[in-house]
């Protein structure tokens, strides 16, 4: 699979982004919003920066800082920023809203979102969930586990959930939101056991979606894909990077978490590295960058099924990045 | 080989005996005194850091009051903006170990024409300066020291965290809910709280040589 990405990502450069090899005469700037705060689930963005990998491709990135209270899709839609991260079922979701964005990337490739419960709390299957308080976080991660609530025919008491997992440790919610790859081992570091826990890991739900992709207006991409094919091939170059140089990726992220001031640790970041490795780089993985119109499909009619989105919008123009031929 | 007398064979075996003896004993004695001398020391860094930790409980447990007290007159009726800055301004000048309060309200619950209303005062520069929280970009009901005591219905200590956009520094919050009484309805109005500077705990630690190599370590644990 690794072998032939480069050819995957060479063709994708051909196809639309003629010229882009070209040496620049001078950088285009551009602005870009991850979707959360500073952490190792976007080393290869910073990665990329650090290593001159978009400045190489003619980009002069400024790397926002994002968080609960800066929507990556609603400062996306406003027009504020050049490109965003989002969760692939978001993108689509509001695309079928009429929002006009399009994927031009899809770097993860398998879901980390589960519910986490007490096992004290008498919750052990899904059912148990109902009438209960469950965390979650904005309506930009809501698509998940709404669709996994409307599987299991649940009602519950949605609390807005931040950036800490300190309201679910102090038994404020019965439920939360979490990401394997980080506030799951928060929770472990905080001091409960693996086994005092009920996890509901929603891809073994069926929601097998593939969560963080690049997005930018459709406007944007139309008038300059150059620039957008070069956003991309730049950080799938510092992701690839990244993961083969986990120790110097460290180091990067533990950078920007420092000047963004976020309450968290090497070790923390560490695992949260490895982790994503698993959910970018695993075996029979699609090519870093892409995503299959299967793939893509199958998201969608889950995303219809589940009552969120009345149409699926067509695969052609939502998706935009390289092909995994 | 000349053979040695009974006398000089009995001077050696006396000799090496003695030695042996001597060494045996300085040996035990040195490691009774330096578990002597080690126990004490244990004891006194104990000691020092239970009289530390009484003493931070003794200040934490005012800091805990003045929230307590101002939620209590909030209670009794409703106040206007002035009133509610000049209370936060006096109680900062008058309590040196509180770095920042606000009295923050649920959404509406000051006036119909707010939906944030928190106002803030904070220690800069030895000068009370006033402020108000609340944007599309700090959404202050969904902080851990609005949100956790508002969900629990009880007065919390927040994990030590950045505040940034309120004091920006690293700080922990003590806050404490308070009601409006609409006839036989007792709603959450909002909470009131005060914030410590951990700069300021970690400099009050600090001043005590025994432990100041500690915080030095802690220090580096929480840079890495």
């Amino acid at each position: 699979m690794k072998g032939r990405t480069p050819l995957i990502l060479l063709l994708f450069w051909l196809v639309i982004a003629p010229g882009a090899l070209a040496q620049e005469t001078g950088l285009k700037r551009v602005t870009f919003l991850p979707q959360w705060i500073p952490q190792a689930q976007f080393a290869g963005y910073y990665v990329a920066h650090e290593k001159g990998f978009y400045r190489e491709r003619g980009l002069e990135v400024e790397t926002l800082t994002g968080g609960p209270d800066r929507p990556a899709s609603e400062i996306l839609a406003a027009g504020k920023v050049d490109f965003a991260t989002l969760f692939l079922a978001d993108g689509i979701a509001r695309r079928a809203q009429g929002l006009e964005l399009v994927n031009i990337g899809q770097i993860v490739q398998r879901s980390a979102f589960m519910l986490v419960a007490r096992k004290s709390s008498g919750i052990h299957k899904p059912e148990d969930l109902n009438g209960k308080k469950v965390g979650l976080w904005g309506p930009e991660f809501q698509l998940l586990p709404k669709a996994f609530f409307r599987q299991h025919n649940l009602t519950v008491r949605i609390v807005p959930q931040t950036t800490t997992m300190t309201l679910f440790l102090r038994s404020g919610v019965e439920a939360a939101s979490a990401m394997w790859y980080n506030e799951y081992h928060q929770l472990i570091n905080a001091g409960l056991a693996p086994e005092e826990l009920t996890t509901f890991l929603l891809s073994d739900y069926g929601m097998k979606f593939p969560e963080d992709g690049i997005y930018c207006l459709e406007e944007t991409w139309t008038r300059d894909p150059r620039s957008c094919a070069n956003f991309v091939m730049g950080s799938v170059a510092g992701w690839r990077y990244a993961l083969a140089h986990p120790m110097e990726a460290l180091e990067i992220v533990m950078k920007f978490v420092n000047a963004a001031n976020v309450a968290t640790n090497r070790v923390h970041q560490r695992w949260m590295l490895e982790r994503m490795k698993d959910i970018i780089e695993f075996a029979g993985a699609p090519a870093l960058g892409s995503l299959s119109a299967a793939t893509y499909g199958e998201v969608a009619q889950e995303l219809k099924k589940s009552g969120l989105i009345e149409t699926i919008p067509d695969y052609d123009v939502f998706y935009k990045g390289p092909k995994d031929r | 080989m000349t053979k040695l007398s009974l006398a000089a064979k009995l001077i050696i075996l006396i000799g090496l005996a003695t030695a042996l003896i001597f060494v045996a004993a300085f040996a035990y004695n040195y490691w009774a005194s330096r578990q002597t001398v080690m126990a004490e020391v244990d004891q006194n860094a104990r000691n020092l850091t239970m009289a530390m930790a009484y003493e931070i409980e003794v200040i934490l447990r005012g800091v805990e009051k003045v929230p307590l007290n101002l939620a209590a007159m909030l209670e009794l009726r409703r106040y206007g903006g002035r009133e509610l800055t000049d209370m936060i301004h006096s109680t900062l000048v008058h309590n040196r170990e509180i770095f920042g309060m606000a009295i923050a309200y649920e959404p509406y619950a000051f006036d119909s024409g707010y939906y944030y209303y928190a106002p803030y005062g904070f220690r800069e520069k030895d000068q009370v300066r006033m402020d108000y929280l609340g944007s599309e970009t700090y959404r202050y009901f969904y902080m851990d020291w609005y949100q956790i005591p508002r969900e629990l219905n009880r007065p919390q200590w927040s994990e030590p965290y950045f505040d940034e956009g309120g004091g920006n520094i690293i700080m922990a919050t003590y806050s404490f809910p308070f009601y409006h009484n609409d006839g036989a309805e007792r709603t959450v109005a909002g909470v009131v709280t005060a914030d410590i500077s951990l700069m300021w705990l970690k400099e009050l630690v600090s001043k005590e040589p025994a432990l100041g190599e500690a915080v030095q370590e802690l220090d580096l644990e929480l840079l890495d």
